[in-house]
């Protein structure tokens, strides 16, 4: 059978999934499932030899549920149950931020609202919270940022588990999840008192390559006119350390970074202007660097020339593990864009979802 | 509150989006659970221990009614009784209510 890209699409209003052919022009589509409860994470675990769609609803009312297909999309079933804290925590869960791979096929990781990471050993039926980190010293003082407390990235990279908290920082892990420390030397925070604390910066995500273990990027909060090396940054050896490689963007403010698939040094991001965290002029480009952030270009042939002042979120954008990789991203405005060649032209997959959270995306043969 | 006392018999609206999850009789004209309690902490009790997969949607982890979902015994908001303190007594309809949304 021919490779078939699955794309899942998370929005405000429930999950969409498009399936098709590889290159193919025209792609089905599938959903809404759930119905009017916001996505904000899903994922596509390709671990498995049948790959797995998996989604987290988050109803406002009636709380927060793993659904797993096992048929790329066409049906989703609940598992036994979601991550929660237990009674004597003291925190309750507000909503999923991240699904991610834990270190075997049925691992499965959860970053969630307040700032915790919980574990599953059997593929999502049930799960234990990580107190290494979800009960770190430093825990309690981590502080909200605009969109909640959130840990947002689950990343395992060069034989450690990288997070990201928004606000706590980076934090890594290089025993097993038993300590996490905070690794944030040249990460900055404009909003602290000091400009480089030791934890509490506004991560915004993180995406490596496996091909490189020492290096990772990094999108922090950025966008601020009296220094604008904070937002876009990149690490040499192995998240201990960060340098700004936003020279030649627009604006270091941005919200996705991603990794092609098949080059390390071919990285993605999507400037916004910071006060309005919209395409800056109305006129929106994709930024990408085949040189690992020495060099920028614009990538915009095939998106709107002007009057586009849409968002993408934090785990908006992808790029799938095709032989030719395209950029997928998902707007607040409820576009579907798909960029081939690895960005070199962009097409409007759907115009009219509701605003989109998160997009995920694989080729599966 | 009487976690030891099985209580009165309690009539329990649910909201018919978590109806699939309660085994009610399809020719039921009014689904409703029936549980007990001594006062609408006790009853929540109960529902956990009934019927967990409908507490989990309507309570959080410290066994609160979650922050959109609204509870009423017959006509009472129970914020203006006694919170989940508040006494229960036979042939009481205690209601679990999403709130409204939206203008």
């Amino acid at each position: 059978m021919p490779s078939r890209v699955v794309v899942a699409v998370g929005t405000r209003k429930g999950l969409f999934v498009f399936e098709g052919g590889a290159t193919s022009k025209k792609l089905e589509l599938r959903g809404p499932f759930f119905h009017g409860m916001p996505i904000n994470a899903t994922f596509i675990d390709c671990r498995t030899k049948s790959p797995r769609v998996l989604a987290v609803p988050s109803s406002p009312w009636f709380g927060t549920t793993i659904q797993v297909s096992k048929d790329l999309g066409k049906k989703f079933k609940p598992t036994k149950s979601a991550p929660a804290f237990t009674a004597d925590d003291g925190r309750t869960l507000k909503n999923v931020w991240s699904l991610g791979a834990g270190s075997h096929a049925k691992e499965l990781l959860c970053g969630v609202e307040p700032a915790a990471l919980f574990r599953s050993t059997d593929s999502g039926e049930s799960w234990e919270k990580v107190s290494s980190i979800s009960d770190h010293p430093h825990a309690r003082t981590w502080m909200p940022g605009a969109g909640g407390l959130c840990l947002h990235t689950i990343l395992h990279h060069g034989g450690a588990l990288h997070l990201g908290i928004s606000t706590g920082g980076h934090y890594a892990s290089r025993d097993g999840m038993q300590t996490f420390e905070p690794e944030n030397t040249g990460v900055g925070a404009a909003f602290q008192p000091v400009r480089n604390p030791e934890y509490g910066q506004c991560v915004h995500k993180i995406a490596a390559h496996p091909d490189k273990p020492e290096r990772l990027y990094m999108m922090n909060h950025g966008g601020f006119e009296e220094d604008p090396t904070l937002g876009v940054l990149r690490s040499d050896d192995g998240g201990k350390s960060w340098t700004s490689i936003a020279k030649g963007l627009p604006s270091d403010f941005g919200f996705p970074i991603v990794v092609h698939p098949h080059d390390p040094d071919t990285v993605y991001v999507m400037p916004l202007a910071p006060n309005t965290r919209t395409c800056p002029d109305g006129n929106p480009a994709i930024w990408r660097s085949t040189s690992a952030g020495a060099k920028w270009e614009k990538l915009s042939k095939g998106l709107p020339k002007k009057d586009a002042y849409f968002t993408i979120l934090r785990d908006g954008m992808d790029v799938d593990n095709g032989k030719k990789p395209s950029v997928w991203f998902g707007t607040t405005t409820g576009q579907l864009w798909r960029g081939r060649e690895g960005g070199d032209e962009f097409e409007c997959v759907a115009s009219a979802l509701p605003p989109i959270h998160c997009v995920k995306v694989a080729v599966v043969d | 509150m009487s976690l030891a006392s099985p209580g009165p018999e309690i009539r329990v609206a649910i909201p018919r989006a978590l109806h699939s999850l309660c085994e009610f009789s399809p020719h039921s004209p009014h689904p409703e659970l029936t549980l007990r309690g001594a006062d609408v902490r006790a009853l929540l009790a109960d529902l956990l221990r009934r019927y967990p997969q409908v507490h989990v949607r309507l309570c959080d982890e410290r066994g609160d009614p979650r922050p959109h979902i609204n509870v009423f015994v017959n006509d009472d908001h129970v914020r203006a009784r006694a919170g989940l303190d508040t006494p229960l007594a036979e042939g009481d309809l205690v209601s679990l209510l999403p709130a409204v949304s939206g203008g």
